[in-house]
């Protein structure tokens, strides 16, 4: 007789260890440390924001806030889903202060009651302000729909929402980005910038269109927006794979962005989970290393200083809700932000990556944002300029 | 590019039969486009191990091995590279080079949880249960959940303790349905706890977990191929083949035609089981002469139960130990030793083997022989009667009830 059972159950190491090492790699896109920007979200992709978009849609004056998240899905893959237990979540400060006023919150229903589908709630008052948000539940959705990408249209003070898989909008020659500003070792790189990263990569988008006046407070027209996700602290699990757990108690912070790679440019990996775990009026705390890391790449104090104290801290996306003006404006997709990054971080020296357009047109109109690539179409060596 | 991975990449292309996976196709574009590119060879790393995930084919280990090596030439000490790097020397049993790897990138982002789940998964893997609880404490501290709770079942179950584990198990699963986890991951609870109560004994209990895992995957080979262990187990032969059929379809792993063969022996049929058995010792032999170190101990017991070989046991028992020192390599060694006639070796290393504590029913059967053959007929009636409560319908539980009558019908004389 064989050795049956106990060869399997005693002998893989692969199967009780391996594989379960290997399935979490499954649980979404496998990690990175790039578009991801720290150890704690790397295995979170669904709560990891890539990007935070902020612009008026030269259409009809309305703001856009969109929010990209589950970096580096490539073309042709099913779109990994929005997660059923994280906040996402705009906060907008109207009054000058870098501390929320209004927030506007989206949520998004379990993948195993059908469809995914998303709810709005907001722009209003947050019942706390700071890294634990606790759900509007007092408030009906302002909007309701489908998470597949198409436009959903509301009305009031939420007048559009979208969500779904998209092209990944942010165009970058990530290494040769990485290599000059030091985040990547090796120095700059022999061959010159200009291979766009992001081309052909897909990731899931959330957006939505917002009257001016909703947001408008105190500071007038200045409104200044920043993106976070978070996990409850507390779940009451349902027990039933059909019916939705109950978030109770707040909700715990674990990402934000505003600045376009603020944190994976400014901060040591060891803080960055710090950083996406703060508040942006908190970010004197991460000034001075902030400012040793643009030393390290200008040579210049007092200009790193001023870089950091009026452009980049507190890290919030400054958005006149009257103007269509690029970034420093908010941010559209198609400005190029990684030049102007370049720019100021080296004090001029550096005139920009080499990739000045996004791999495909974006659109005309909401959402903005390109559609998911097909893996048929192959992969740009280099950008057209 | 490196030239490793170029041939890795042609060996992608032209040696699999199977379509092209769409990511390694994907990310293998880009590591050629840009010999820069240290994120996308490490994508690429990571796509290959997903695919041996899926598949159970062996060389995408190597593959990946490659590709992070060639990650790590373009941006040394890229972390994300090297925990996929521990990941992939870990799949093939280098488990100290695993946590040395690991260590290293725990030194330098104490905040990063992979690396203490790569830390804690090989220290089990080399038998090093404390060092795999000070890990796994760490992963709890990071990362509560699926991870942690999984994580902790394994430790539970090394340890024996095996309602635990089913209960950590349970916990994982609504964990990773709450948080809409892939179904993979779900799928691999269900066929975990199933596993656990088929060692128990418990089949009525187990069924109903791989059944639950093929609703959710239906094309996951370790489902399938449990299920048809189950079959076999109740002599539902046709079942069983049938349902080994599918699995062998989806990965030809040889263990999985030795349990063919087993099947085709417990009906009889031994022309059947004869021929399955010779192409599981041809799949073991060739696996190992690839580098594939996880069919070690299958060729060991192989030896020593189908094809008595007894030197050739010893030697693939020792080769299995050199990686792992958990309680089953101790206790194939042991059965090897037995068979080359070193009693004292082989009650040496069944000692150690108990001494982990695990519970495991072929284990202590191992050792009531091995106990028997010393003359130990006290110690051999406990060992027997332990291996028969911790599962009396295990593999050899009609043997080893056998051996219990003989021993007190010997006591009785």
């Amino acid at each position: 007789m064989a050795n049956g059972l106990w060869l399997r159950a005693c002998g893989s190491w692969l199967l009780r260890i391996g594989a379960l090492g290997l399935l979490v790699l499954l649980a979404g896109p496998a990690r990175t440390a790039d578009h991801r920007d720290a150890p704690g979200v790397n295995e979170d992709p669904r709560a990891d924001i890539n990007d935070i978009y902020a612009f008026v849609n030269p259409n009809n004056g309305n703001v856009v806030l969109a929010m990209t998240v589950n970096p580096f899905q490539i073309g042709g893959a099913p779109g990994i889903a929005f997660g059923q237990d994280v906040l996402y979540e705009f906060k907008i400060d109207n009054t000058g202060d870098s501390i929320e006023d209004l927030v506007i919150q989206m949520t998004f229903t379990p993948i195993v009651q059908g469809p995914q589908r998303f709810n709005i709630r907001g722009p209003a008052k947050p019942r706390v302000a700071g890294t634990a948000s606790s759900l509007l539940l007092e408030d009906a959705p302002a909007l309701s729909g489908p998470a597949d990408g198409s436009v959903v249209a509301g009305g009031g003070n939420m007048l559009k929402g979208f969500a779904g898989q998209r092209d990944d909008p942010f165009f970058f020659d990530l290494i040769f980005g990485f290599r000059l500003l030091g985040i990547s070792p090796g120095g700059p790189l022999a061959r010159p910038g200009g291979i766009d990263f992001f081309a052909g990569i897909n990731c899931s988008i959330l957006a939505m269109e917002i009257p001016p006046s909703a947001l408008r407070g105190s500071a007038g027209n200045i409104v200044r927006v920043w993106g976070t996700t978070g996990r409850a602290k507390n779940q009451v699990r349902s027990g039933s794979v059909y019916l939705a757990d109950t978030q109770t108690g707040p909700f715990t912070q674990i990402d934000r962005m505003a600045f376009p790679v603020a944190n994976t440019v400014l901060n040591p990996t060891r803080m960055k989970d710090a950083f996406n775990r703060s508040v942006p009026s908190q970010d004197h705390l991460f000034r001075e290393e902030a400012i040793l890391h643009l030393v390290a790449i200008n040579g210049d104090r007092t200009y790193s200083q001023t870089v950091v104290d009026a452009v980049l801290f507190p890290d919030v996306l400054v958005l006149d809700v009257t103007r269509t003006t690029p970034f420093l404006n908010g941010r559209r997709p198609q400005d190029d932000v990684i030049d102007v990054v370049l720019r100021a971080a080296s004090n001029g020296r550096l005139t920009g990556d080499g990739v000045d357009v996004n791999d495909v047109p974006f659109l005309p109109d909401f959402p903005f944002f390109a559609p998911a690539h097909d893996p048929s179409i192959p992969i740009p060596a280099r950008n057209k300029h | 590019m490196g030239q490793a991975l170029v041939l890795i990449l042609a060996l992608a292309q032209a040696a699999t039969p199977r379509p092209a996976d769409p990511e390694i196709t994907f990310w293998s574009a880009r590591v050629a486009r840009d010999q820069a590119d240290h994120i996308s060879a490490t994508k690429l790393g990571y796509a290959f191990l997903k695919q041996a995930a899926k598949t159970g084919d062996f060389q995408f280990y190597r593959q990946a091995e490659a590709a992070f090596r060639e990650a790590l030439t373009r941006s040394p000490g890229h972390s994300t590279a090297m925990l996929g790097l521990a990941t992939a020397r870990a799949a093939r049993h280098q488990f100290q080079e695993a946590i040395d790897i690991a260590r290293k990138v725990a030194a330098a982002y104490p905040s990063d949880v992979d690396a203490y789940t790569i830390i804690g998964d090989a220290s089990l893997g080399l038998g090093d249960l404390a060092a795999a609880e000070a890990a796994y404490k760490e992963v709890a501290a990071r990362a509560p959940g699926f991870v942690t709770d999984s994580r902790r079942a394994n430790l539970s179950h090394a340890r024996g303790r095996s309602r635990e584990a089913i209960a950590l198990l349970r916990s994982a699963l609504q964990d990773a349905t709450s948080r809409d986890l892939p179904i993979q991951s779900r799928a691999w609870c269900h066929v975990m706890i199933g596993a656990t109560l088929f060692d128990l004994g418990d089949w009525a209990a187990a069924e109903p977990e791989y059944q639950a895992a093929l609703t959710l995957a239906p094309d996951s080979y370790v489902a399938l191929e449990h299920l048809a262990e189950l079959r076999a187990y109740q002599r539902r032969d046709k079942e069983a083949l049938a349902l080994y059929d599918r699995a062998i379809a989806l990965a030809r792993h040889p263990d999985f035609f030795e349990a063919v063969a087993q099947t085709h022996a417990w009906s009889g049929r031994r022309q059947e089981a004869a021929q399955w058995y010779a192409r599981a010792r041809d799949g073991y032999l060739a696996a190992a002469k690839a580098g594939d170190p996880g069919y070690y101990r299958p060729l060991a017991m192989f030896f020593v139960d189908v094809e008595p070989k007894p030197d050739d046991a010893v030697a693939w028992a020792r080769k299995d130990l050199a990686l792992r020192q958990d309680h089953a390599a101790w206790s194939t060694l042991a059965w090897a030793l037995l068979a080359r006639n070193d009693l004292a070796g082989a009650r040496e290393a069944n000692a150690k083997a108990i001494a982990s504590g695990a519970e495991d029913a072929g284990m202590w059967y191992r050792a009531g022989v091995i106990e028997k053959a010393a003359g130990n007929t006290s110690a051999s009636r406990d060992a027997l009667n332990r291996a028969l409560a911790i599962n009396p319908k295990f593999d050899r539980a009609a043997d080893a009830s056998r051996l219990l009558v003989e021993l007190n019908r010997r006591s009785r004389d």
